[in-house]
């Protein structure tokens, strides 16, 4: 039975005692909207025909265009409209548009182990075009229909003292498959919140919040240029996508108000071939969860690192691999010397020093803001503090080695 | 709450440039130059102009960079395939990121067949110019500059490829590295000619990297000259076949200023050429002069040097070069570093009348002397081979040559494998042979 179409998840504390980024997913930003904009899928198995709300659009426009491409919908596959210059034009939400509330066949997602980026929380949703699946062969590297857009919103809170209330989206990325070809774009909301606008070349947001104690502060928050996708998405000349691999979705999620498998969801979601699986080495857990302070070390590493650090990624060359199914030890940094660190070893020999996390060039980089030595190099600019914690308690807990 | 000014700022520009066209007034109307398919000039605003045009470029197409100093506050990049990145000169176009606070390197390359050429790089935070994962690129031209002498705060490479295939670095200008000026790992078919390679740790470093031909640099005033090494633990094994010849390798002797924990840190000051674990490659008729720690260093990869390693593939000795007809001129005066913990000497003796090579021999008093001078000798061998040693390495130079093995090998890291007494043994006669010489490399032969 599928679960319902449900958009009106229990609210979490976006900036609340954890230090997980996780728990300011999706929903946290979606606020309570007018139930007749949503309520159109409840108990039904119909929702991805409405989707024609946002598909109708693109065909219309081709249309006009004088395309007769596909007959059942699909005509948008060679749009020559992507990108919009603006994100309203896909029409991906409805209502207030800063309020993030999806249309229906606007399937929201959340990984278990998010991506630091400097206290912005994240809200993920995908599109798959009407009668198209995704062939999710495996852990990652699905098969994923032309037309496929991945949509992620960046938000933060301008009060840490009540963040729920106080959120405003800055930024929200896309994906697009274009053909066989992943293609990133992003856009800055403007200060209204009334839309997002493309930028080619990035940006750099001021932020001025207050924080916990009411105090007045600023951080200057950095939009990648469209380039920049590629540094973290490409691997062996592809991009790719990143949070929607089997092992980031498989956890529990709160849809229509109850606790369901993200995996049964999206499988009930319509958007797959074949079911998605579940049980692949690598499995992620919550960094900042009740699981062992290995599992989440290496779960944490994977989602922060392993998009480069990993055969055919960025990072690559360096050999280190910081997959959660990495099992060689070296090859995951411990005992590991550097390769093309340059200063930004901070004078220390090893990735990893097994008992020594401030002897560590992991931690080191980590720690830093240096943009020659920070790690990782982009987008963001401020260190992860929970995470240098996690990592460094899991360095300490080893059995010291000299490495030598 | 208010939001950033600056952000409304570039709204204005886009509702401007959208509808404004021809007549914008934020850049003067100038003419694209002859050759160029896209013309960036003017500071205001350099950072957006630039990597926009450099993303929405055409494939094939050619961005020019008029004159002027730019500077660049984020990582420029550029993955448009076939684009040529052209300034209007190495000394009068530069790119400037001394003040750059996000992304490492200076110009990031993930294009293939990209042409980068007549532009300065200035003050990268990180490299220079990296290009990765890509086929037929060429640097041409270009300056690559760290303002600091001989400070550790300079980033690592002035030009950086790597993981690529078909590489050429040509006519290219690189100082102030804290690790190599020229640096291509893990990387196939590769020129690197006629560059000016001095004040870094390593002028030119060929790592983990097959079939290169180093030719015509000038390569001076580095910690290490030319440094072909293979390290083990990374993803392409088994470096193999550099022909480095007809370079001018000298004065080589700044002292090391990697960090503790790079490589490189490792390279003793005064070091000509050093070959590291790697096999099949040919130093010869260079002129290697003045380098005060020694002319040529093949050594093995030792554990009390380089550490322990884990990579079964990994073969740590240094077989199968080839050094010859090279030139030698007061190599080896100051060791510095490990080479002068060495303990070794010039002060050797030939073989006898007719061997062409001069060794070091514990014993040796008296006969004829190559020297006489105190310092270490022009060619160095560790001597390390392991259990089933590879190809002789072959050293057919003239007679003037001083060269050594150490004394004793105990220091070898594969001890039980040093066995016969082939290896215990400073006789370079047996090591005056000859190998296959390396063909040049030759574009035209290249394939994908």
């Amino acid at each position: 039975m599928i679960a319902p179409v449900m958009y009106f998840p229990t609210r979490i504390p976006i900036f609340g005692q954890s230090n997980s980024a996780e728990q300011a997913d999706v929903g946290s930003v979606i606020k309570t909207k007018d139930p007749e904009t949503c309520n159109v899928a409840h108990g039904t198995h119909h929702y991805r025909g409405l989707r024609l709300s946002l598909w109708a659009t693109l065909l219309l426009c081709l249309g006009a265009c004088g395309s007769s491409d596909g007959d059942d919908g699909l005509g948008f596959r060679q749009s020559s409209q992507f990108p919009f210059q603006t994100l309203s034009e896909y029409d991906f939400f409805a209502g207030d548009i800063a309020e993030l509330a999806p249309r229906d066949g606007v399937v929201p997602y959340q990984v278990t182990s998010p991506l630091w980026a400097d206290h912005a929380g994240k809200a993920r949703f995908i599109v798959v075009p009407q009668g198209e699946f995704i062939e999710p062969m495996g852990d990652e590297d699905w098969m994923y229909p032309s037309g496929t857009i991945i949509i992620k919103n960046f938000f933060y809170s301008r009060d840490r003292s009540r963040p729920e209330d106080s959120i405003e989206p800055i930024e929200t990325r896309l994906m697009i498959k274009e053909n066989d070809d992943w293609v990133g774009h992003t856009y800055v909301w403007n200060a209204s919140l009334t839309d997002a606008v493309r930028k080619v070349a990035g940006a750099r947001v001021e932020l001025d919040f207050l924080d916990e104690d009411g105090t007045p502060k600023s951080q200057q928050y950095v939009v990648p240029n469209t380039n920049q996708c590629k540094d973290c998405h490409e691997r062996h000349e592809e991009s790719r996508p990143l949070g929607l691999v089997a092992r980031q979705l498989d956890r529990m999620v709160i849809r229509n108000q109850q606790n369901v498998s993200q995996i049964d969801y999206l499988n009930a979601a319509g958007i797959f071939k074949t079911p998605l699986q579940r049980g692949f080495d690598g499995h992620l857990v919550d960094p900042f969860g009740a699981a062992s302070v290995a599992e989440r070390a290496r779960s944490y590493l994977d989602s922060n690192c392993a998009h480069c650090h990993r055969d055919g990624g960025n990072g690559g060359p360096s050999g280190l691999v910081l997959l959660a199914s990495e099992t060689n030890p070296t090859a995951f940094g411990i005992c590991k010397g550097p390769v093309a660190a340059g200063k930004a070893t901070g004078g220390f020999y090893h990735d990893i020093l097994p008992g020594e996390p401030d002897k560590s060039i992991m931690v080191h980089r980590m720690k830093s803001a240096d943009p020659e030595v920070k790690m990782p190099e982009i987008p963001n600019r401020l260190p992860h503090d929970a995470g240098v914690a996690l990592i460094s308690e899991w360095i300490r807990g080893m059995s010291p080695q000299s490495c030598d | 709450m208010v939001r950033d000014l600056r952000l409304v700022g570039y709204l204005a520009v886009l509702v401007f440039t959208g509808c404004g066209g021809d007549d914008a007034t934020s850049t003067p109307t100038q003419t694209v130059p002859e050759g160029c398919d896209y013309f960036v000039s003017g500071t205001d605003d350099i950072q957006e102009r630039l990597q926009t045009q450099l993303i929405e470029a055409e494939a094939n197409s050619t961005v020019c960079i008029g004159e002027g100093a730019y500077t660049f506050t984020t990582e420029l990049s550029s993955s448009v395939d076939g684009v040529t990145i052209r300034g209007m000169g190495a000394e009068t176009t530069i790119l400037d990121f001394t003040d750059q606070d996000v992304g490492s390197n200076g110009l990031h390359i993930t294009g293939n067949g990209v042409t980068l050429e007549d532009f300065e790089v200035r003050n990268a935070p990180g490299d220079g110019i990296r290009s990765e994962d890509v086929s037929d690129i060429t640097y041409r031209r270009l300056r690559v500059v760290w303002t600091n002498v001989a400070s550790s705060d300079n980033g690592a490479y002035g030009l950086y490829p790597v993981k690529s295939r078909n590489v050429i670095v040509e006519d290219c200008f690189v100082t102030g590295a804290s690790d190599a000026g020229i640096y291509v790992g893990q990387s196939s078919n590769i020129i690197v000619r006629r560059n000016e390679v001095t004040g870094n740790v390593a002028g030119i470093e060929i790592e983990n990297s097959v079939d290169a031909e180093v030719v015509d640099n000038n390569v001076y005033g580095n910690t290490g000259g030319v440094l072909i090494f293979n390290l083990p633990e990374l993803p392409m094994k088994d470096g193999k076949r550099a022909k480095v010849h007809n370079n001018r390798i000298y004065d080589n002797n700044l002292p090391n200023f990697a960090r503790p924990g790079a490589f490189v840190y490792n390279v003793p000051g005064g070091s000509g050429v050093i070959i590291l674990a790697s096999d099949d490659n040919e130093v010869s008729n260079n002129q290697i002069t003045g380098n005060d720690s020694a002319g040529v260093i093949l050594t093995s990869y030792l554990d009390g040097i380089f550490g322990g390693f884990d990579d079964p593939e990994f073969d740590r000795n240094t077989e199968g070069n080839f050094v010859f007809d090279n030139q030698y001129a007061d190599n080896g005066s100051n060791p510095q570093g490990i080479i002068s913990a060495l303990g070794l000497s010039r002060k050797g003796k030939c073989g006898g009348e007719g061997d062409r090579i001069c060794y070091i021999d514990d014993d040796c008093d008296g006969g004829l002397s190559c020297d006489g001078a105190e310092g270490a000798p022009d060619i160095i061998w560790d001597g390390c081979q392991g259990d089933t040693p590879g190809p002789d390495n072959c050293f057919n130079e003239g007679e003037s040559v001083t060269f050594s093995t150490p004394p004793d090998f105990s220091f070898c890291s594969d001890a039980e494998a040093r066995g016969d007494g082939n290896v215990e043994t400073s006789d370079i006669a047996q090591y005056d042979c000859t190998r296959d010489v390396l063909p040049n490399q030759d574009p035209n032969l290249w394939t994908e």
